[in-house]
């Protein structure tokens, strides 16, 4: 067996073990880290297919900063670990939803010809980032900004949803602060009072 | 059993390319860790000396002449402690939690180029990796603050993770800069793209961004006057402060990797790396005799030299800071980082695209 297919398998292997345990676990920590996990083996994956830019990309976002936030909130959040009372349910909602997206992604896998469509520049020459960054500013420019926008709009958003809260909380002012000086703080008194 | 001799003689033959081109990395692989962790165990060294002489002490002076053997003292020490785990702590994560930090301070190191052909993996997209790595760097802080099951830990841990998430932006967006000005993600691409003389390293057009991604870095390895997640007057020793012998050492370990490697990287990015500061053409000859000669034409050519110098100068930094700043407040941290680094970042990256526009010489020619 060639050493590529080896590493392959063991990287997929790793992958659905831990999607597997993902969703088993009770510890909410303990499953963010093995979403880190399937997304460190999914980088390596895209590796071997010589998308080197994805691949690191999708480390440090999701991984270095997208996991990073999850990981704050659901440690601060301190979530306890409890049964679900109504398991029956969630198996019929889980089978359902598991069966549709099986059934999707065979039909796309199967009845689809990808062949003729997707038109890959795979010249030596130019390197894997320089070809992703020609397509998405000359293809593809006008849903990258549109996407660019829409994130834009999202975090103008979640500004705003931060600002109403302003009134209620202490904060300190630091123009107050730099402005304060020895005069206004201490007082010398003088005489024999004391 | 010959049966058996035979059948790996097999394998290994079938493996053989794969298996020594492993082999082989993995040597470099030593040659690049070895010294880097001789450096790391004199740089604590060199730490106390130079605090010590800062502020008028004498520094370790026992073991060894001058106390040159106190890293290894220091090391025995640390090995022989007993490692004690908390109780109620998560035993695999409070474990996993150092070593994560370890991996994650030396995998940065794979695409430095420490000369014109001295690198690891000379990748297209090094410096997003390097990115990616520092990035990476949280998790083991993390880990580490749940893990123990203490608060001082958590509320380390916590610190931190607010303090590298602010300053990674800040970072990455000088890193940006540096990009636009070199057109490559290489590390090698960017040294070269700074020939010439001192004055063609990108310093002198990117010095808002090379100060900001000096502080940067200071923050992102938690050192002075960053340390809030250490803290020593508040939270005792923030997210490691459970760890014991040598859980503790690796975590310092670590630190000190981190502060090399942010050192390594400013002299690499806004510095020229191996380059040297002279221009050779416009020097002329030397009318000296031959071998003092060619070893004074060594030491002003190119090399690992000037590398090497340049690091050792912002590590020197590092030291500086800590013996001369007093710690920020948490708040005045989170201020500077997102109120003041991050719009001067994005107003620079404005202006250079402005340079670039109108190839200001001599760095956009």
């Amino acid at each position: 067996m060639d050493i590529i297919t080896i590493l392959f398998y063991l990287v997929t292997s790793v992958i659905i073990l831990s999607a597997i345990s993902l969703i088993i676990v009770n510890n909410t920590v303990h499953a963010a880290l093995l979403l880190v996990l399937i997304f460190f083996n999914s980088a390596i994956l895209w590796l071997m297919l010589k998308a080197e830019f994805l691949s690191i990309v999708l480390v440090l976002v999701y991984v270095g900063a997208v996991l990073v936030l999850f990981l704050f909130v659901v440690m601060l959040l301190d979530i306890p670990v409890r049964k679900n009372s109504n398991q029956k349910l969630y198996l019929l909602f889980s089978v359902v939803t598991s069966l549709v997206m099986f059934a999707e992604l065979y039909m796309v896998i199967f009845y689809h010809n990808f062949t003729n469509e997707v038109n890959i520049i795979t010249s030596s020459e130019l390197n894997n980032t320089y070809q992703i960054g020609l397509m998405l500013f000359t293809d593809y420019i006008f849903s990258f900004e549109v996407t660019a926008f829409i994130l834009l709009v999202a975090i103008i958003a979640a500004i705003a949803i931060n600002m109403t809260e302003k009134q209620r909380s202490l904060r300190q002012d630091p123009g107050k602060q730099i402005l304060e000086s020895k005069k206004s703080r201490l007082r010398i008194i003088k005489g024999n009072k004391l | 059993m010959f049966d058996f001799i035979n059948n790996l003689l097999d394998i290994s033959l079938t493996y053989y390319n794969e298996l020594s081109f492993v082999s082989h990395t993995l040597i470099l692989i030593s040659l690049i860790m070895v010294p880097l962790l001789i450096i790391v165990a004199y740089y604590t060294y060199a730490e106390r000396k130079i605090i010590a002489s800062m502020q008028g002490r004498l520094g370790p002076n026992v073991v060894g002449p001058k106390g040159l053997l106190q890293p290894l003292a220091d090391g025995v020490k640390l090995f022989f402690k007993e490692i004690v785990i908390p109780t109620d702590s998560n035993k695999f994560l409070f474990l996993l939690a150092p070593v994560v930090t370890f991996t994650v301070a030396f995998a940065a190191w794979a695409v430095i180029p420490f000369d014109s052909v001295m690198v690891l993996s000379d990748i297209n997209a090094g410096l997003l990796y390097i990115l990616a790595m520092t990035s990476l760097g949280i998790y083991g802080i993390i880990i580490a603050g749940w893990a123990s099951n203490s608060k001082y830990a958590l509320l380390g841990a916590m610190r931190s993770a607010s303090l590298i998430i602010a300053y990674e932006i800040a970072m990455g967006f000088a890193l940006v800069g540096v990009i636009m000005a070199s057109g490559s993600l290489n590390l090698g691409d960017i040294i070269n793209s700074q020939k010439g003389s001192v004055f063609n390293w990108f310093w002198v057009p990117l010095f808002p961004l090379f100060i900001i991604y000096f502080i940067s870095g200071v923050a992102e390895t938690n050192r002075a006057p960053f340390d809030v997640a250490e803290g020593e007057s508040e939270l005792v020793a923030g997210f490691h402060v459970e760890y014991s012998g040598m859980g503790f050492a690796v975590f310092f370990i670590a630190e000190y990797a981190n502060m090399i490697l942010i050192s390594a990287l400013t002299s690499i990015l806004f510095f020229g790396g191996w380059l040297s500061p002279f221009n050779i053409s416009t020097l002329g000859y030397f009318e000296l005799n031959g071998f003092v000669n060619n070893i004074l034409l060594f030491l002003i050519n190119d090399g690992i030299h000037w590398f090497i110098v340049k690091t050792f100068f912002f590590m020197f930094c590092f030291i500086w800071f800590r013996a001369t700043f007093p710690r920020y407040r948490y708040d005045q941290i989170m201020r500077l980082g997102w109120k003041i680094l991050i719009p001067i970042t994005l107003i620079w990256i404005f202006i250079e695209m402005i340079f670039i526009y109108y190839k200001v010489e001599p760095w956009f020619a």
